[in-house]
């Protein structure tokens, strides 16, 4: 092996990822003969550590694994594991009819414990400055783009529309996917708008009254309107978060 | 994290090399996985939304048919394999463009120290590596990426080892060239601007 083989192989190795096999210790053996291949073989892997460290630092969209996960499909399974599974199902489903009396009692108590969750939840992506999906001054951009991502396309209240647009973000809670547009109010602050399926919090029926929650310097408000449920939140207190309801 | 790859690296050598992957657990393998399969991506697509797009779908891929994988061993390899085809099959919907291998010539060695990439702002390496040509892009990226080793490379791209080797040797030949020409003009513009 001469010298030029030598560095086209070591070219390609890295101390740690890559097995010393018979061709690289043949190649390190060549280039240590050597001391001007020696030094070209310290500064080539100092380089490809500098590179490389640069490389293995560039982030990830924020949420991007809470994207994923929300989204995986349900898995193939073979036809023992659908029987196991089916039975596993049915003694489930016994258990369950057993406790739908109890259930169907507690249905409201239920809900009003998922609000608290939900809004404390969305509240956390809002307290630092959310990364966001889409970065975009025009809702006419922003509804499209969520469109594209099959998110749920808000009906945006008018006294929300009136301001400008940061972007928008696609949450998750509980397996249901939120949709999040950020806008610009006075001050430099912002007003937050959620929208999820009225699945994710089924107690929470059309025409109800508003439910206002304080989560430190945020106010909620939430309300269902037909197959979806909004939250908006504001700093400050509820009459902040009133100014924007569409019905006041 | 560290779970799963204790199990992938205690599968390559135990008995249980060739056990089923269906129960291997979802979460964490897009835990110990997401971030190199977005940061091949982004090199590949240069655009970190189609490169969050390439990486929710290698996975959406995996959940729908990775339980067809026997080998427990193979799962890296499948996931960095299967992400690089979509990205093919998407750019063959786009163009036609065919690139091709540069002549050793024109890529007359240049010197970069490492000091001074050490020193250089993670956009600029970004942006150099995002400046070479795809066949030299892909197999940088992973080499850089340190999640493969060159053998492994070459069977995720699915082309020769000593193709392989020859394309990181000319793809780091264009990284330096790349970077120094950025490092040449930052020092021009630097000279230009008025003192005082």
């Amino acid at each position: 092996m001469d010298e030029q083989q030598a560095r086209l192989i070591l070219e390609s190795y890295r101390p740690g990822v890559d097995l010393e096999d018979a061709e690289i210790v043949a190649a390190l053996e060549t280039a240590g003969r050597n001391p001007e291949s020696a030094r070209w073989l310290e500064e080539e892997q100092a380089f490809d550590r500098a590179i490389g460290e640069h490389i293995q630092s560039i982030p990830a969209p924020y949420g991007l694994k809470t994207r994923i996960l929300a989204r995986r499909p349900a898995p193939v399974t073979s036809r023992f594991a659908r029987l196991i599974l089916g039975l596993a199902g049915a003694v489930a489903l016994l258990f369950l009819l057993a406790q739908v009396a109890d259930l169907w009692r507690n249905r409201g108590a239920e809900s009003s414990n998922l609000l608290p969750a939900y809004a404390s939840e969305m509240v956390s992506f809002i307290k630092v400055a959310p990364s966001l999906d889409l970065v975009s001054p025009n809702l006419r951009a922003i509804m499209g783009w969520l469109e594209d991502e099959k998110a749920i396309p808000p009906h945006v209240p008018v006294k929300l529309a009136l301001l400008d647009p940061v972007g928008c973000r696609v949450l998750s809670f509980r397996q249901h996917d939120v949709t999040l547009i950020c806008f610009n109010r006075e001050s430099g602050k912002l007003a937050h708008l959620f929208v999820v399926d009225r699945a994710a919090l089924p107690g929470l029926k059309p025409g109800a009254a508003v439910v206002f929650q304080r989560e430190g310097e945020w106010m909620t408000a939430t309300w269902a309107e037909n197959d979806q449920v909004y939250m908006i939140a504001v700093q400050g207190d509820e009459a902040a978060a009133r100014r924007f309801l569409p019905r006041t | 994290m560290e779970v799963v790859r204790t199990n992938l690296l205690a599968a390559s050598t135990a008995p249980t090399y060739h056990r089923s992957v269906a129960g291997l657990d979802f979460e964490k393998l897009v835990e110990e996985y997401y971030l190199p399969l977005y940061r091949f991506g982004l090199s590949l697509s240069r655009r970190e939304s189609d490169a969050a797009d390439l990486t929710q779908q290698t996975f959406f891929l995996w959940a729908s048919k990775g339980h067809q994988l026997r080998d427990l061993s193979k799962v890296k390899t499948w996931l960095f394999t299967s992400l690089y085809r979509e990205f093919l099959g998407r750019k063959r919907q786009q163009d036609r463009f065919v690139e091709t291998e540069s002549s050793a010539e024109a890529l007359a060695a240049q010197s970069v120290p490492a000091t001074v990439v050490n020193q250089l702002d993670g956009d600029i390496v970004q942006r150099a590596l995002f400046s070479l040509e795809e066949i030299y892009r892909a197999p940088l990226a992973l080499f850089y990426l340190q999640q493969h080793s060159y053998k492994e490379i070459a069977a995720t791209l699915e082309v020769p080892i000593g193709t392989i080797m020859s394309r990181i040797s000319r793809g780091k030949a264009q990284l330096r060239k790349a970077l120094a020409d950025d490092v040449s003009l930052m020092s021009k513009t630097e000279e230009e601007q008025p003192h005082g």
